[in-house]
């Protein structure tokens, strides 16, 4: 087998992944590493499955409640055996898909542990491979805390949890990240009794506090615990003590989400010198500061999202190859799959306010939106746009209500081009569609 | 009647003057004797007066236009007075003075751009459409606002946004020539990549600083020393100065200024450093003109401290406060006729470097950081604050043995400051 390659990558998950493909489309020589399976976190244990198990329970979910729809159901019923069956299937074909895409490009999988040797040399099954770039994406993994209880065998992470196939008839998770919410949504949307604790005061901090206060109340099957610290975990229940008082839950499954941790040890980091404490320390162009050698994805620690991985790498690949881009921060879509979704880009008000930008605020409820009405009924929505006073720029898009993740590509989009009220208001919005809703709060604008 | 202005001549030497900043709008009247615009030329600014009575009519270049001497710039008339016979004269490429200035901006070649304008000059919206489709729709209004357009952009495909835009507003004279730092050595903190440039024209302070710097190394034998002196009499006396009751006026007295006049008293003593190499001459000044470099916002400046070596301690203060101050705006006489020059990079962290001459001069001092030095005591060995010393002289002019005596004669001056101010 070659030795020598065009760039070297570390990890083939979303980040990992996608550099290859786009290396290998662009005529590099590529060789990339992966000590577990193609497609890392995101395809085989993170937002695939997610997303599988979410549309299965929001099916199961509206057939609960379509006699408003004119359409009465009889029996419906939730297989979890059968879901993860089909996640299963989804996650291999995927997996397949990754596989083809790099290989027909010319690039070389793999399958084994790396360590990076120097600035250029990456060590793998006993061979010592070298490359003029290298690109570390390595991913995070949950960070397990330490608590009495925590290595009973009820005890989970999202990977173990995905592949259980029967549904726990109470789910208690412990973590209040964005991920520990989408999960929480899931269980309950399929019938779980969910209990989420966490010790943070709130949750979603960087939401719109408008609009997290309409998802949480609306997320009202799921029992919240915040500001509260789990003591122990003994006889399936879950022992909790926040500041006024303690109390015990009961657990048939109990799972980990909390926060994740950059994979930073025993692959060579320290020893090239590269910058890292928590994580990967990168420029705009995803860069370390050893020269030559890029990192992406969540080991950089700037956006744990696959999208955000995926996107450092097109970034990291251009520049390596010569081409002008940078990874703009401000532009990373949010969005998450409960039910009804969140869903967002750019600034909310109060992070504009926070850098000194004059703002104006449009609010338009959803159910002003046909579409909304026709396909939604009685639920809320709403739809907030934050906009730059001094150019008209629009500078944030913040939706609540139905399947509005939807819009974020369109509003993505205008961000990215710094549209401003008047570039939005000479777009054609197909009717009747969610869409229009981007055009019609603007025009709430005095 | 229209009378034509002008770019005036400033000495025999200067070629350009850049247009610093007009004082009228076009419209406006001006009086004789007003002062119509200021001019930079290689060393300060300028007050240009208006010769005559009448209404600005029209001017043919911005503020940052660099202009040759003697060529029309504006007229001054009587409204409705005929103003096209003071044109400035045809260059070869036919551009409006806006449309160059948009198009060195904006890096755009003007000689890539039909121009549309009468007899197929290029005029500004030539340029403007070359870049416009480079700028997001918001970033495109303030560039027909007048706001300058940069060269390179940070948005999507390389798109020039608002922020682009706001940022090249303000980073006059701050931006660092990206061909010096080494892509590959860069550290990933850094805010420019190596693949985008920032173009930045030679011209002005920079375009003399270049010339005057590359000249010295080529036309002179430059040799430098490093000393260091005992810096507890300096820094007592500092400290001294410091408290001291402030209807003296004493306590703003810097340590850069005890340092110009420990320099300036012990170059009476070595006329041989005191002096300049010119067409195989040299010579040796009976004053001392002290120089001392000045990083102010229009770059590198030396000012000179005329018959330093006479002055006492608060007037060379005050001498230094007020060039300092005018920095931006001195006059040619307060920038030449050095004799010795004196810089000072200790406040950066600097310890020993090797000043360049400031030629014609012979020789110059660099002052560095004070560090403690270890230095054997009678017991025992003590830390003591040292100033670090780097004397750069021209070796065709001065040998080592007079250069070394004068370093040593300085040391002991710093040493024994106190002494220094009765003599
Ligand atoms: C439950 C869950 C749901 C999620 N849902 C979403 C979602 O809906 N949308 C979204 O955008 N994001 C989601 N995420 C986040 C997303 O999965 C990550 O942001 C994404 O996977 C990051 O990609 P990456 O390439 O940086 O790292 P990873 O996907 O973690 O891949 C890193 C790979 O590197 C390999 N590796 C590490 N060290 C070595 C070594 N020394 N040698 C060889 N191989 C090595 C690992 O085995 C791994 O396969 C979810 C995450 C979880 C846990």
């Amino acid at each position: 087998m070659n030795t020598h390659y065009d760039l070297i990558i570390i990890g083939a998950g979303a980040g990992g992944y996608t550099a290859a493909e786009r290396a290998g489309a662009a005529g590099k020589r590529v060789l990339l590493i992966e000590k577990a399976q193609l497609g890392g976190v995101c395809i085989n244990v993170g937002c695939i499955p997610a997303k599988t198990l979410f549309q299965s329970a929001k099916i199961y979910r509206q057939l609960q409640d379509t006699e408003r729809f004119g359409v009465h159901v009889d029996s419906v019923r939730f297989d979890m055996r059968e879901v993860i069956a089909r996640k299963r299937r989804i996650v291999a074909q995927l997996r397949e898909g990754v596989r083809q895409q790099i290989e027909r490009r010319g690039g070389v999988i793999l399958q084994a542990e790396a360590r990076l040797t120097g600035r250029k040399t990456v060590r793998a099954d006993s061979v010592t491979y070298s490359a003029e770039r290298i690109l570390i994406a390595s991913g995070a993994s949950p960070v397990i805390p330490e608590l009495p209880g925590i290595d009973q065998p009820y005890v989970f992470t999202t990977t173990q949890l995905f592949d259980l196939e029967t549904l726990p008839s109470s789910l208690v998770i412990l973590g209040g990240t964005p991920i520990a919410l989408n999960v929480a949504s899931i269980y309950a949307l399929a019938g779980s009794k969910v209990t989420l604790i966490t010790d943070q005061p709130a949750l979603l901090p960087d939401v719109d506090e408008e609009i997290r206060a309409l998802l949480l109340r609306d997320l009202s099957a799921i029992d919240f615990h915040l500001g509260s610290h789990v003591t122990q975990i003994v006889d399936k229940s879950v022992h909790i003590s926040s500041p006024s008082a303690t109390h015990e839950v009961r657990a048939d499954a109990v799972l980990i989400s909390g926060e994740r941790a950059p994979n930073l040890t025993g692959f060579g980091l320290e020893e090239v010198g590269i910058d890292a404490d928590t994580r990967i320390h990168v420029d705009d162009y995803m860069r370390t500061n050893v020269p030559g050698v890029y990192a992406i994805g969540d080991v950089t620690g700037i956006s744990m999202w696959a999208h955000s991985a995926a996107r450092m790498a097109q970034v990291a690949v251009n520049h390596m190859f010569g081409t002008v881009d940078r990874f703009r921060q401000d532009t990373v879509p949010f969005f998450l799959h409960t039910y009804p979704e969140i869903a967002s880009v750019g600034l909310t008000e109060a992070a504009a306010k926070a850098r000194g930008i004059p703002v104006q605020i449009a609010r338009l409820p959803l159910t002003a939106n046909a579409s909304f009405l026709i396909e939604n009924d009685a639920q809320r929505g709403l739809c907030k746009m934050v906009v730059d006073r001094r150019t008209n720029v629009v500078i944030g898009v913040h939706l609540y209500g139905g399947e509005c993740s939807t819009l974020v590509l369109g509003a993505a989009a205008m961000l990215e081009d710094e549209f401003r009220v008047q570039d939005i208001q000479q777009m054609i919005f197909a009717h009747p569609t969610l869409s229009e809703v981007l055009r019609d709060t603007l025009d709430e604008l005095r | 009647m229209a009378f034509t202005v002008v770019m005036p001549q400033q000495g025999n030497s200067v070629e350009t003057c850049i247009i610093y900043r007009w004082r009228k709008n076009v419209g406006e009247s001006v009086a004789k004797g007003e002062i119509l615009l200021d001019i930079e030329t290689d060393k300060a600014v300028i007050e240009i007066e208006s010769g005559v009575n009448g209404v600005l009519l029209e001017t043919y270049y911005q503020a940052g236009d660099e202009v040759p001497v003697k060529t029309p710039i504006a007229v001054i008339g009587q409204p409705g007075a005929h103003t096209s016979a003071a044109q400035p004269a045809a260059e070869t490429i036919a551009a409006s003075p806006r449309a160059r200035k948009r198009a060195a901006e904006a890096g755009v070649d003007l000689a890539s751009r039909r121009g549309t304008g009468a007899q197929g000059r290029i005029i500004e919206r030539d340029v403007l459409d070359a870049v416009l489709p480079r700028l997001t729709p918001a970033a495109r209004a303030l560039a027909e606002s007048g706001m300058p357009i940069p060269p390179n952009g940070t948005g999507i495909g390389g798109r020039i946004t608002t922020d682009d835009m706001l940022g090249a507003a303000n980073a006059a004279y701050s931006t660092i020539p990206e061909a010096a730092v080494d892509p590959e050595t860069q550290p990933a903190s850094s805010s420019h990549a190596a693949d985008e440039l920032t173009i930045i024209s030679l011209r002005g302070v920079r375009k003399i600083t270049a010339e005057r710097m590359l000249e010295s190394l080529q036309t002179s034998a430059q040799l430098t020393l490093t000393a260091s002196a005992d810096a507890r009499a300096l820094q007592a006396y500092r400290a001294r100065l410091k408290a001291s009751e402030s209807t003296l006026g004493l306590s703003d007295i810097s340590l850069n200024d005890l340092m110009l006049f420990a320099v300036a008293r012990t170059l009476r003593g070595f006329p041989d450093l005191n002096a300049t190499l010119e067409d195989d001459v040299i010579r040796q000044s009976a004053t001392v003109h002290l120089g001392f470099a000045v990083d102010s916002p229009r770059g590198l400046l030396v000012p000179v401290i005329r018959s330093a070596e006479r002055l006492t301690l608060q007037a060379l203060a005050r001498e230094s406060q007020r060039l300092i101050e005018a920095a931006g705006k001195l006059a040619p006489d307060d920038l030449s006729g050095g004799t010795f020059t004196v810089s000072n990079l200790g406040a950066f962290g600097v310890e020993t470097f090797t000043p360049i001459l400031n030629s014609p001069q012979v020789a110059i001092l660099g002052v560095g950081k004070i560090d403690l030095k270890p230095i054997q005591g009678d017991s025992e060995v003590q830390f003591i604050p040292h100033l670090h010393l780097s004397l750069t002289i021209d070796h065709r002019a001065v040998d080592g043995a007079p250069a070394a005596r004068f370093l040593q004669a300085l040391c002991r001056n710093i040493a024994q400051f106190d002494l220094l101010l009765a003599q």
